[in-house]
Order: C-alpha cells, then sequence, then structure tokens
C-alpha cells in the first residue's frame, strides 16, 4: 500500500471538508470532555479512598480489669494484622485534648478519665478494605477483654460504595461516549464518502485494491479522532489547573490522561470510518 | 482471450440486458459491440471487467472464469483493463497531470515512473501543452483523450470503451478513433461498445450487432 498516496489522499479530503472536519471534532472533543472529566474525578476519589484505607486504624477498647499484653498477643495471632499499640488511659486522654485543640478546656469539669485503656491496630494492606475489616473487627470482639471495637469502617463502606458508582459510571459512560463519538465520525466519514463518490469509482475502475480505496477515509477518522482528543484534553488540563486552586491535592496524570484521551480518540475515530465504509458497502450490495 | 458462453444478464425478475450471449474475442482484435441504447452493451462490458456477474453462462478471461474470481483478485483483473466512459469520469478539482498521477498511485505504480509515464503518455496524444489545465478548462475531446491517455498509461492489454465519441464533436471522434486504431496496431485488444452504426463500417472492423440483449448479427472485419 502506498502511504504517501494514502496520506496525499487523506489531507485533501480534509482539506476540502475542513469546516465539517473541525466542527466534528470540536463536538467529538465535547463528548470525551465528559468522560475525561468523570475519569478524573474517579481516579481522586480513587486516591482518597487509598489515603483512607491507609490510615485506618480499629479501635479496641479493653475491660478495665484486662490484661492489654495478653489481650494483643491474642489479637497478634489474628490474619492480616500489621502493627498492637496500647494507649493507656491518660495517652488517649491527652490525644482527646490535642484534638480539640481550643476547646479542650471543656475537659476541665471533668473529675475522672472517663476514656478506657485501647488497643490501635493497624492491618496488612490486603485487609484494608471495609469488607475485610469487618471480618478482622469481629474476631477482635470475640476475645475476652474487649469490651467494644470501632474503626470508622461506616465511613469507608460509603467511600467504597461511592467509588463502585463512580467506576460504574465510568464504564456506562465510556459506553454512551464511545457511541457518541462513532456516531459523529460516521456522519462525517458518509458526508466525505459521498463527496468523494467519483475518486471511489475511479480508484476501482483502474485497479485500486478495497484497502487503498478505504485507507484516506481511515486516515480521516483516526485524524479527527487523534484532533478531539486532543482538545478534550487541553480543556481538561485547563480545568485542572482551576481545580488545583481549590483542591491542593488534585490528581491530574497529564501523560496517562493525555495517552488515554488520544487513544481512546483514535480508536473510535477508526470505528466510526469502519461502520461508515461498511454500511456503504452493505447499501451497494442491496 | 474473452469467452461469452451462454451468458444471460438479468436485472429484476425479468429483464433481460443480455440473453444466451456466446462470444470470443481473440488477442489483438478490435471488435465493435454496436446496438442502440438499451441493447446491452454497457451491461456486456460490466460482464468483463466484473463489476457484474452473469446471471447465467459464464465469462472468461485468460482462462480464467470471471464468477470464479475471488473479490479481491476484481483489481488485478482490472489492472489490466483500461476503461473509457461516454461521460469521462474525470476529476473536475485535479488538473490532466493530477488525474493521472491519482490513478496510477491508486494501483501502485512504481512512484519514480509515474511523472515519465505521465509525460510520454500526454506527448502521444497531443495533450502535453494541457497538464496543468483543469477538466473544466478543456473541450469534450480533449476531455476524451485524458481519459484515453488514463487509460492506457498502465499499460493495459485490454481497453474497453463505453461510447467513447458519444459526447464529442464529429471532429474529434474522428482523432479519438484514429488514437483507438493506433493502440490497436500497438497490440492492444480493444472493444468499443457504440450505437454508431457508420463507424464501424468505415473502420472495416468487426462489429458484434446487440439487439434487446441477443446477438443479431457478428460480422468479420477487413
Amino acid at each position: 500500500m502506498s502511504i504517501t498516496f494514502v496520506l496525499k489522499e487523506t489531507f485533501r479530503t480534509i482539506k476540502l471538508n475542513k469546516l465539517n472536519f473541525f466542527f466534528s471534532a470540536t463536538v467529538q472533543a465535547l463528548c470525551l470532555l465528559l468522560l475525561l472529566i468523570f475519569v478524573t474525578i474517579t481516579l481522586n476519589l480513587t486516591s482518597v479512598v487509598k489515603e483512607v484505607h491507609n490510615r485506618i486504624e480499629i479501635y479496641a477498647f479493653l475491660d478495665e480489669k484486662s490484661s492489654y499484653q495478653k489481650v494483643a498477643d491474642k489479637v497478634f495471632l489474628i490474619a492480616g494484622i500489621k502493627e498492637v499499640r496500647y494507649v493507656s488511659q491518660d495517652e488517649a486522654l491527652e490525644e482527646l485534648k490535642d484534638d480539640l485543640g481550643e476547646d479542650a478546656s471543656l475537659l476541665k469539669g471533668i473529675d475522672k478519665n472517663p476514656l478506657p485503656n485501647s488497643l490501635r491496630i493497624k492491618l496488612e494492606q490486603d485487609f484494608q478494605s471495609s469488607f475485610k475489616i469487618r471480618e478482622v473487627e469481629k474476631k477482635i470482639s470475640a476475645i475476652p477483654g474487649i469490651k467494644e471495637v470501632w474503626s470508622g469502617r461506616e465511613v469507608l463502606e460509603k467511600l467504597e460504595r461511592l467509588l463502585r458508582i463512580a467506576f460504574f459510571s465510568n464504564f456506562l459512560l465510556l459506553a454512551i461516549v464511545g457511541l457518541a463519538v462513532i456516531f459523529i465520525i460516521f456522519q462525517n466519514i458518509e458526508s466525505t464518502i459521498f463527496h468523494r463518490r467519483r475518486e471511489i469509482e475511479i480508484m476501482r475502475l483502474v485497479g485500486a485494491t478495497d484497502y487503498l480505496v478505504n485507507a484516506p477515509f481511515y486516515g480521516q477518522g483516526f485524524l479527527q479522532g487523534i484532533l478531539g482528543g486532543l482538545i478534550a484534553f487541553l480543556i481538561l488540563s485547563l480545568l485542572a489547573y482551576l481545580a488545583s486552586f481549590a483542591l491542593p491535592k488534585f490528581l491530574f496524570p497529564h501523560f496517562y490522561l493525555f495517552l488515554f484521551a488520544i487513544t481512546l480518540g483514535s480508536i473510535l475515530g477508526i470505528f466510526g470510518s469502519y461502520a461508515a465504509l461498511a454500511r456503504i458497502k452493505e447499501r451497494k450490495n442491496n | 482471450m474473452i469467452s461469452f458462453h451462454n451468458v444471460s444478464k438479468i436485472y429484476g425478475h425479468s429483464w433481460y440486458a443480455l440473453r444466451d450471449v456466446n462470444l470470443e474475442i481473440a488477442q489483438g482484435e478490435f471488435v465493435f459491440i454496436q446496438g442502440p441504447t438499451g441493447a446491452g452493451k454497457t451491461t456486456l462490458l460490466k460482464l468483463i471487467y466484473r463489476e457484474e456477474l452473469p446471471t447465467r453462462g459464464e465469462v472468461t478471461i485468460g482462462g480464467r472464469n470471471l464468477r470464479k474470481l475471488p473479490a479481491k483478485e476484481i483489481p488485478k483483473l482490472r489492472r489490466h483493463i483500461g476503461i473509457i466512459f461516454q461521460d469521462f469520469k474525470l476529476l473536475p478539482d485535479r488538473t490532466v497531470y493530477e488525474n493521472l498521477e491519482f490513478s496510477l498511485m491508486a494501483i501502485n505504480f512504481p512512484r519514480d515512473r509515474i511523472e515519465d509515464k505521465i509525460f510520454s503518455t500526454l506527448t502521444k496524444l497531443g495533450m502535453m501543452n494541457k497538464i496543468h489545465n483543469f477538466p473544466h478548462q478543456l473541450s469534450g475531446g480533449e476531455q476524451q483523450k485524458v481519459a484515453i491517455a488514463r487509460a492506457i498509461a498502465k499499460e493495459p492489454e485490454l481497453i474497453l470503451a463505453d461510447e467513447p465519441t458519444g459526447n464529442i464533436d464529429h471532429e474529434s471522434a474522428e482523432e479519438i478513433t484514429k488514437i483507438f486504431l493506433e493502440l490497436n496496431n500497438q497490440g492492444k485488444t480493444l472493444i468499443m461498445a457504440t450505437h454508431d452504426i457508420e463507424l464501424p463500417k468505415v473502420l472495416k472492423r468487426r462489429t458484434v450487432k446487440l439487439v434487446a440483449g441477443k446477438i443479431t448479427e457478428d460480422t468479420k472485419g477487413e
């Protein structure tokens, strides 16, 4: 296949329909942008959940009479336990005072320290999901000498549920945006095929292969997809830049998102071209 | 070289474009397919360049049955056939040079030979002075010469011309006919469809007469 010929014809076609080409690429970019925004939000949410996973600790409050060492030894036997730290009543009170900061004066009216001795338990990475935490919590609660167990797992469960919804939305959006972009490119390529019908006819008559006849249309779909992806990425970068002022920890992996936008755009572009060419072929056969 | 064996082509349910056609055309022959509009001339040519398949019967070229020719082999077949139409089928937004370059590049003609080939073909046809003209800047006869140049530049063994003089003035038609004779003298097989009754008589070449899809006469030339 002559690459020079394909490139020449691809650019010639684009030049002839440049307005149509750029308009379609822009509409396609807006569709891709919607998806990219969702992907970026999901990435940030994933990062937050990961951070929470890393920080999570199980608080095991001890009976007044129990020996923390004996209880801690039993806790250590449970699978997934990474670290167990004893926090006495006094230490807990100091922590509380630190947490309250200026409001610590509220504690002055209390005569007796109401806080129990406790164990702070950290988990191995594989045991940091809310489901696994629940399992570990059950096992810890069953150990004699432990009065109550708390981990803040409910918040984590909500975050994990939110993340699952975000992932599902991404796939749903990918399907919707994918179809929309394929349709946009399909329309554009179909119109180009109509404009180039004489070229196609001549190519077929002189003996050009189907590959060569079709290649400029794939080329156009591919370039339109890349352009759409590029525009979407540029707008997203701008939005991410603005978001970083409000959210200092805002995650925006430039390179991977750029690659994602360009790759997705070009693949959808090729699919759009394929669909248009297949439809023309089907019509011709009927 | 070309053989039609009991060929019928039916469009729709019962419209016979060709009916039981038997025809042999040898290499190097110049054959007129003569008949009125709707006689089946274009269909006969389409069967040769495998644009259509016969409803019944077989068409063979060089011993190859076109019915059994896989779709991906059709371009290879067509590279050996130069096709010329009444309406020229030139690309209006490209110059004469670009029209020829387009068709040569489309068949992967060696890139380094394209320019020479275009120059030599146009020189032969006396069209070098129009090389940078667009089709709308050419007369009908000149446009047909460009179409001929496009057909012969790829060096085909067989040339099919469908009413090539139908859209041009008498003088240009004579010139085009002379070009065809010259090509035939160079050894090319030429099949020309025409509704003109006089032209085959004047040129004294083999004439196959088609009426309502049937061959009614097959007269040898001199």
